[in-house]
């Protein structure tokens, strides 16, 4: 039985469609990445998911319950860890999780228990009776993130769980991700705008004006590209990208990065470019392409958080 | 089956909150003291009234009132603030009913009426309102009613709220209002009936 299912999921905001057709299948165990710039739709789909919103239309299935009419089984099935944070800032940290267990209906010996191991596990435990308002951004959101799964949900998602983190408390987030998906094979659904993010899940949608665009491994994702992106550097980009489609047949695309080109062999491409162009180039780099690269192969535009 | 753990934990949360958001602690415990020994103090040298009955003891019921109503209005706000900094978003995806939710804010809301009615009542036999055990535990049943009302109208309020900003507005068309009609500083029949016909 497949975590998620979702079949034309359709949310309308008046005459705003938030989310447009969305038909989506994730795998139980899977680390599922949803990415998409900001207005994409992601939260919007996280919430129709976990109950809080209604679908105009379509429907939608997690962990086998229907999400509008067995909206409370859903609700015993999921976690989630929501873009801001939710935690209760006159309480402790520990108070926190105490009511979140409360919330679930959890015994007082089930809940210690399970508060002490969720403690440990994300490395908690020497902070747990400050107050939340003192503990620092990457903390707040570890003790966010620690609350969502006090109940061993089946599947938990988390909506830009680090965003407005520094690189560093990034890093840590997704390691403990990584260690509660091993230890307690949840299901992670996750939205994020970070590229390099997405990068390191199973499988990744990628939503735009809320349409999924593409669906795959990181890796297939990429397979679009047979080769190279090359990113020039130059004062006159427009000419310099009607030239090169002139003479090499290749379709460069002018963004803020420079022009970019996709080629099968960019070492071998290089040159030849700097013998034709040389002059009027002032940079070059050769990239393995990205996330980024797809996105801006399925839209033609660049990804912008 | 009444799921207890869930009200019980929103309950003691409100109460934790209460005692520790000091500014709303102090105000709520001095209000009533304000309202008493001072506005009372200064009109009883201004007004007449029956023989045996000073002003003060007769405005004390309606400032106990007072402080029942304000903090019912309160609590139920509360749901606004919760809605706002997003505790309430963790409370609609528990596995719990919305009425389960209601009845617990409801109730924590009129607990802490109750328990700052007892304080104050405290204070009756200062102003020589000697009461006995089966006038307070009358009182009690009564402060517990129009709390629990209270609350409801005020968490109907606060379903429509969609703001923090908005609670001046309550106060103003809402709670004063309620309180300046009540009968609790001067005698209902007092005020100039509506024209007929």
């Amino acid at each position: 039985m497949p975590a998620i299912v979702t079949e034309n999921l359709v949310k309308r905001f008046g005459d705003l469609t938030a989310v447009d057709g969305l038909t989506i299948e994730v795998r139980p165990g899977e680390l599922f990445a949803f990415l998409g710039p900001n207005g994409a739709g992601k939260t919007t789909t996280i919430h129709m998911l976990c109950t809080l919103l209604r679908p105009t239309a379509g429907s939608a299935r997690v962990a086998g319950h229907d999400c509008v009419k067995e909206a409370w089984a859903v609700r015993r099935a999921i976690g989630l860890v929501f873009q801001e944070s939710t935690l209760d800032k006159d309480l402790t940290a520990y108070e926190n999780l105490w009511f979140a267990c409360c919330l679930q209906n959890l015994t007082s010996r089930v809940a210690t228990e399970r508060i002490a191991e969720i403690l440990r596990l994300f490395e908690l435990t020497d902070r747990k009776d400050h107050m939340t308002k003192h503990l620092s951004g990457g903390l707040r959101r570890r003790l966010d993130i620690a609350r969502g799964v006090l109940h061993r949900p089946r599947i938990l998602f988390l909506d830009e769980p680090t965003v407005g983190l520094d690189p560093q408390a990034r890093r840590q987030i997704w390691q403990f991700l990584d260690t509660l998906r091993r230890q307690e094979e949840t299901t992670l659904f996750v939205t994020t705008h970070y590229l390099e993010e997405a990068e390191t899940c199973d499988r990744v949608g990628i939503i735009d004006h809320g349409r999924l665009i593409a669906l795959d491994t990181p890796e297939e994702l990429k397979q679009v590209f047979k080769g190279d992106v090359v990113q020039i550097r130059s004062d006159r980009l427009n000419e310099l990208a009607r030239a090169i489609r002139e003479e090499f047949q290749l379709s460069p695309q002018v963004t803020d990065r420079g022009l970019l080109l996709e080629v099968t062999d960019g070492e071998a491409f290089l040159p030849m470019l700097i013998r034709s162009f040389g002059d009027q180039i002032a940079g070059i780099n050769i990239q393995r392409p990205s996330l980024n690269e797809v996105f801006l192969h399925l839209t033609g535009r660049e990804f912008k958080p | 089956m009444i799921p207890l753990r869930p009200i019980q934990s929103i309950v003691v949360r409100e109460f934790k909150r209460f005692f520790r958001q000091r500014g709303r602690l102090l105000s709520a415990l001095a209000r009533p003291l304000l309202w008493l020994f001072i506005l009372g103090t200064g009109i009883t040298r201004i007004v007449e009234t029956p023989a045996g009955v000073s002003y003060l003891q007769f405005l004390f019921p309606g400032v106990l009132g007072m402080v029942v109503l304000f903090s019912s209005i309160h609590s139920a706000l509360s749901t606004v603030y919760d809605r706002e900094f997003g505790v309430m978003r963790l409370i609609l995806v528990a596995p719990i009913s919305r009425l389960t939710i209601v009845s617990a804010k409801v109730a924590s809301g009129s607990l802490l009426s109750l328990f700052q009615a007892a304080i104050l009542l405290c204070l009756a036999p200062l102003i020589g309102l000697p009461l006995g055990l089966g006038q307070i535990l009358l009182l009690t049943v009564y402060v517990l009613l129009t709390a629990v009302a209270i609350t409801g109208v005020g968490m109907l309020l606060a379903s429509r709220i969609d703001s923090l900003e908005n609670f001046a507005g309550v106060m103003n068309f809402v709670v004063f209002p309620m309180f300046f009609l009540s009968g609790g500083l001067y005698p209902v029949k007092l005020l100039p009936t509506a024209p007929s016909g």
